[in-house]
């Protein structure tokens, strides 16, 4: 049960690959990250110490924000519900549906426009918002007549956990629902123009498919967690980032400072109770059984839109180090954005963005 | 003391005077064996002084090279005279008889004349000069050579190298000494009127391997696709590092793995596809590392089989095809002692004589690439608690019980260990540890036995342990401890002559006490995103299982030259379920004149599907076994001189595949995931050249064409552990390699070659990426068929050898340059971070490599 072959290629040729952009360099239309708040949930019936749903918001940055500070992406949420007790994958994660996306696009649109039969099964795939996104900031798309589309993984309070037998492995492990969401560079109203009254959302969903193709995308899976009813944890919650500190000063959200060329080291800005934000839990196997108990281990991803930054990801207590180059200065047009995403790998995720002025 | 009169009998009568060949001789005799080295019998004192005169007839074994192999009185005469005449005969020496034109073995009527009446002759003048004739840097005794002194003297040479020459000199006498594999020798010796001297003569090899090379497809055959690889051939073949089972990978049928690995993918199949064996007990790696240098030192192997398919009935359990590895009995003639070093590794072997009848022989091989690693450690990315190291030790013990009986005793074994921390994955979850250890040891016992010319039976016995030990940081552990005993006995009988001969025998694998600890999160299912962070499944369980086999099978020769042979395997099989099938299979060899053979086979092949694919856990229980219909044509044609070809045409059915799933169903009342179905099928043909150049000249080597296709009739992503099936489809692939003996530029100076052009592989594009906001990475979207193929492969490897010859020992040392045109072979496709830009991962580049070698 080894991927020794595997691995042993992968030493081999190690040495020999091209030489590619690294994944912290932003350029062009990058989605971050997608949080889900809170990252776990429980149908209302359950009497779980979590909420029903959970709001979606993704972090979404361009590589030319300084060239181009107006333009806006739009992301589309769908989300996808497995059934408590039944393995069969659902077409959030189905390679057929991801290798043409506007597919699950219009099964989406069909499930939320189309009445459905008494007696039907919920439909797998269903329309779960949208949001406007701009300079590192989105909020939710607001149709005319003040509808606001806010995405959310909302969990049907008859959720089927109770079907299953004491014990089961879904019952402790929980599910995973899966927001499948398409980032588009195209503002909300070039997907709402002629939207039919309705069903705005079969219009949208067919607008969008025709721009996929035609204009810059992102697609991205988010899982969120929802609670079995004999899960034997707290319901997890988000960490908590304050800010990015550069060589040890903390980089002020409103006013950009000025930094200068060469190397610096980028540290996160954690809350005084950040220790205590980071529980420790109980690892459990497939079948629902503990494995171990373990203390959260955090992961910090680190971007920019310019500069070169040395690793991608660093755990506590490395520092980031990014190095800025004259060249880097005058080529973003003396601005860049730094991004980082903190993560708890049980879902949890925060991040924070900064701007700073490149010394020229 | 009288002389005796010889009197030999008239042998120019033909076949009557053969009382008895030692083979069945099937055709005429066209040379009588004629003596070239008379010898005198002692005239017994006692009969001497009693005036006795005497005839003793003696029938003589005479072997190939004429010497004397056996003497037995056909008419004693007693007084001494028998005992006289068998001492004398032992000394005699005949030229070569011939049957065929071929030089055989034969059996004599012999008669010494003692005649009292007759007066002694008187003592020769002249001292005896005896000794050895031996073969520099090897002190391999050379039986046959001929040695002159002086005018008008010679002898030749006998089995042990030991020769006798009275009436030499007195005075200075030039000796010289003569081989045809050898240079000519001479020196001068001095001899005193009735002294002896005795001498020992080292004679240089002339160009060819010290090891003996046998030439393929000489053997008695009825198998239609074996190749067999002799470890003469190889030891300096460019691009193998003296490997003899790498050497596999350069012969038709056998695709090139990305990356230059081991793996040996036989006619389009999975590597699982293809056994291989130890002296016919299987072994679970053939390789250390699943691809680095075999497990086995060439320098113990006799010879590799390697079967591309059809094979027959003896092994089972397979749909590709089949390697067996033969060791060599130890040497029985002298003590010799090697130590070899490379890049990679050392080597210590030692064998010998224990008695007359018993020789054993010792080897290790450890590598030390961990001593470089340790030494760099600071300077990488990662922590080593173990660098990569692997080591294999090896004894032998071979008794030559009797005539009718060999037993032979083998011990085996391999260690593979590395332990890294800290391994960046370039994900969010390193791996705080990543170990490999894969340990195992054979100790087989074996006896082959002779009932008489027409029965033989072999049985063997061996006991194994396998262990594995690995550890892929958070995602999972692997321990796991085989006990394993492997049988194998087969009895076989020729019948009408020869015309018929009957073979049953039984082979089987047994794990009584075998336990299996794994944690391990599940396979990625089929057409599916993969889980970011998948749960473990544990399995921790004590388990029996059991795989045997029942054959027979019938060799049938009809006519002259026609063999066709018919057999019939049972199987069964009990890990995590239980399977029995039975294979049918048929080959012929036809030799339609001298030099030229047509042969053909069709047959029934089943295996077991990859084990992780039958666990509850990770796979489908109820998978049943794989199986495939093998169809083969060729000719195997005797060009000219040493030159030979051998073209087949092959046509493989694949069906009861087993193949990832991503259907749901319901199993002990609960809904879960099928995984696999036995719903696979495909199918592989193509052709097969080999053009051969056999050795025993200053040059050998071949060209090996294959044109391939592997196809299978269904596309799934992802499911499975290892690439295989049409991931390895090469249509084309070409070989040449050769070796060539350099004396005139320098002694002992030889250079080799490799030239390689394959069809990349072939790949599934990818039409998408999907960022996954937990993992913090991007998964590729693949088409469902595989629509890309990387370009073609190409490559050059040289070899440089040379060897110094002392009386007693040898030094060889080797330089051997891997791609010497330095050409980035693109071996697979590499993706940007979102998949938006490609490029190609290429392989080695010039690659140098060394080695020395003492040799006594």
């Amino acid at each position: 049960m080894k991927t020794l072959s595997l691995f042993a290629a992968v030493l081999a040729l190690a040495a020999c690959t091209p030489d590619f952009d690294p994944a912290s360099q932003v350029e062009g239309l990058r989605v971050l990250a997608v949080r889900a708040d809170p990252p776990e949930i429980a149908p209302a019936s359950s009497g779980a110490a979590a909420p029903d749903r959970a709001a979606l918001t993704a972090l979404v940055l361009r590589g030319d924000f300084a060239s181009d500070p107006a333009r806006q992406t739009t992301v589309v949420y769908l989300v996808c519900l497995p059934v408590p007790g039944d393995p069969t994958p659902t077409p959030c994660v189905a390679l057929a549906s991801l290798r043409d996306p506007t597919v699950a696009l219009a099964e989406a649109a069909s499930a939320s426009c189309d009445a459905p039969a008494a007696g039907t099964p919920s439909p797998l795939i269903a329309f779960a918002g949208a949001e406007r996104c701009e300079g590192g900031a989105c909020e939710p798309v607001v149709l005319d007549g003040g509808i606001a589309l806010t995405p959310a993984v909302i969990v049907p309070a008859d959720y089927g956990f109770d079907a299953l037998p004491a014990g089961a492995p879904d019952r402790i492990l929980g599910v995973q629902a899966v927001a499948l969401a398409f980032a588009i560079d195209a503002r909300p109203e070039e997907l709402v123009e002629g939207a039919s009254a309705s069903c705005p959302l079969a219009s949208v969903a067919g607008r969008l498919a025709e721009l996929w193709a035609a204009r810059e995308h992102v697609l991205v899976t988010k899982r969120v967690q929802i609670r079995g009813p004999e899960a034997p944890d707290a319901p997890n919650e988000n960490p908590v980032l304050d800010g990015i500190a550069a060589d040890g000063s903390p980089i002020a959200e409103d006013e950009p400072p000025e930094i200068a060329t060469g190397k610096r080291l980028l540290t996160p800005v954690l809350p005084a109770d950040a220790d205590a934000l980071r529980v420790t839990y109980t690892k459990l196997d497939a079948a629902g059984q503990p494995l171990e108990s373990a203390r959260e281990d955090w992961v910090y991803s680190w971007f920019s839109t310019a500069g070169d930054l040395e690793d991608l990801h660093t755990r506590d207590p490395e520092a980031e180090e990014w190095t800025i180059a004259a060249a880097d200065a005058s080529a973003s047009g003396g601005r860049a954005l730094v991004a980082l995403v903190l993560r708890d790998l049980r879902g949890g995720v925060a991040w924070t963005v900064r701007e700073v002025a490149l010394a020229q | 003391m009288r002389s005796s009169r010889l009197l030999i009998l008239p042998l120019l009568l033909g076949a009557a005077a053969l009382t008895r060949a030692e083979e069945p001789a099937a055709g005429a005799l066209t040379r009588a064996p004629a003596v070239i080295s008379q010898v005198a019998p002692e005239y017994p004192p006692e009969a001497k002084a009693r005036g006795l005169s005497a005839e003793v007839v003696l029938e003589l074994d005479l072997s190939e090279q004429g010497e004397v192999a056996g003497a037995r009185l056909a008419k004693p005469a007693g007084d001494g005279f028998d005992e006289a005449a068998l001492a004398a005969a032992q000394k005699l020496r005949f030229s070569p008889a011939e049957i065929d034109g071929k030089p055989a073995a034969v059996t004599i009527e012999y008669r010494f004349k003692f005649d009292a009446a007759r007066p002694a002759p008187a003592a020769p003048a002249g001292g005896v000069l005896r000794g050895v004739v031996l073969e520099r840097g090897t002190r391999e005794p050379l039986a046959g050579a001929s040695v002159g002194a002086g005018e008008g003297k010679s002898t030749f040479t006998d089995r042990d190298g030991r020769f006798e020459m009275a009436g030499v000199g007195p005075g200075a006498v030039k000796v010289v000494v003569s081989d045809p594999a050898h240079h000519r020798f001479e020196t001068e010796e001095t001899l005193t009127q009735g002294k002896a001297v005795e001498v020992k003569y080292y004679l240089r090899r002339k160009a060819t391997d010290a090891y003996e090379a046998v030439v393929v497809g000489e053997r008695e055959q009825k198998e239609v696709t074996t190749v067999t690889i002799t470890s003469g051939e190889v030891g300096r073949l460019a691009g193998v590092s003296g490997d003899t089972v790498r050497v596999i990978q350069n012969l038709p049928g056998v695709a090139r793995q990305p990356g230059g690995f081991g793996a040996l993918i036989v006619r389009g199949g999975n590597p699982n596809d293809t056994r291989v064996y130890v002296d016919g007990v299987e072994v679970p790696q053939i390789f250390h590392f699943q691809g680095l240098t075999s497990i086995v030192p060439s320098e113990l192997v006799e010879s590799v089989d390697f079967e591309a398919g059809n094979f027959g009935v003896r092994f089972g359990r397979a749909t590709g095809g089949r390697v067996d590895l033969k060791t060599r009995d130890p040497g029985s003639k002298r003590l010799h002692v090697v130590a070899d070093g490379n890049l990679f590794h050392a080597l210590a072997l030692a064998e010998g004589p224990v008695s007359e009848n018993v020789s054993v022989a010792l080897a290790a091989r450890r590598s030390y690439a961990d001593v470089f690693i340790n030494a760099a450690a600071s300077n990488l990315d990662f922590g080593v608690s173990v660098a990569p190291r692997y080591y294999d030790f090896q004894g032998k013990l071979t008794w030559r019980a009797g005539e009718d009986d060999v037993l032979r005793f083998t011990v085996l074994g391999s260690d593979d260990r590395l332990e890294l921390t800290g391994v960046e994955t370039g994900g969010v979850r390193d791996l705080d540890r990543f170990k490999i250890g894969t340990f195992f040891m054979q100790a087989i016992g074996s006896w082959d036995h002779r009932f008489s010319e027409v029965a033989r039976a072999r049985v063997s016995l061996a006991q194994g342990l396998v262990s594995e030990d690995d550890r892929f940081g958070e995602n999972g552990t692997v321990h796991e401890r085989f006990p394993i005993t492997t049988t194998r006995a087969e009895v076989s009988r020729d019948l009408f002559g020869g015309a018929l001969t009957l073979a049953t025998g039984f082979d089987g694998r047994f794990l009584p006490t075998s336990t299996m600890d794994l944690e391990f999160p599940a396979i990625p299912a089929a057409n599916q995103l993969p889980t970011p962070d998948p749960r473990k499944i544990r399995h921790h369980t004590k388990l029996q299982a059991m795989e045997a086999g029942l054959w027979a099978e019938a060799t049938w020769k009809p006519l002259e030259g026609l063999a066709i042979v018919p057999g019939v395997r049972v199987e069964r099989e009990v890990l995590f379920n239980r399977m029995t099938w039975i294979d049918p299979r048929l080959s012929l060899r036809y030799a339609v004149r001298d030099g030229t053979i047509l042969k053909g086979g069709a047959g029934l092949y089943h295996q077991p599907p990859f084990v992780p694919y039958i666990m509850k856990e990770w796979g489908n229980p109820e998978l049943h076994e794989e199986g495939a219909w093998h169809f083969m044509t060729g000719v195997e044609q005797r060009i000219a001189g040493p030159v030979s070809l051998d073209l087949q045409l092959y046509y493989k059915r694949l069906f009861d595949l087993a193949l990832p799933s991503d259907r749901v169903v319901e199993r002990d009342g609960e809904l879960v995931p099928e995984r696999y179905t036995n719903g696979g099928t495909g199918k592989s043909y193509g052709a097969e050249l080999l053009l051969r150049w056999n050795p025993g000249g200053r040059f050998f080597g071949w060209i090996a064409y294959s044109l391939s296709r592997s196809i299978r009739d269904q596309s799934v992503v992802g499911g499975t552990l290892a690439p295989g099936g049409e991931d390895y489809d090469q249509p084309h692939n070409l070989i040449a390699i050769g070796t060539l003996d350099l004396p005139e530029i320098w002694e002992g100076f030889s250079t080799g070659f490799r030239l390689r052009y394959a069809t990349g592989n072939a790949y599934r594009r990818v039409v998408g990426a999907v960022y996954d906001a937990d993992a913090d990475e991007y998964n590729g979207v693949e088409e469902s068929s595989l629509g890309g193929r990387v370009p073609d492969f190409f490559q050059l490897d040289l070899r440089f050898d040379k060897r110094w010859t002392w009386k007693t020992w040898v030094l060889s040392a080797y330089l051997e340059v891997q791609n010497v045109t330095n050409r980035k072979n693109p071996e697979t496709v590499a993706y940007n971070f979102d998949y938006a830009k490609s490029g190609w991962a290429t392989g080695l580049p010039f690659f140098p490599s060394f080695g020395i070698r003492a040799e006594y």
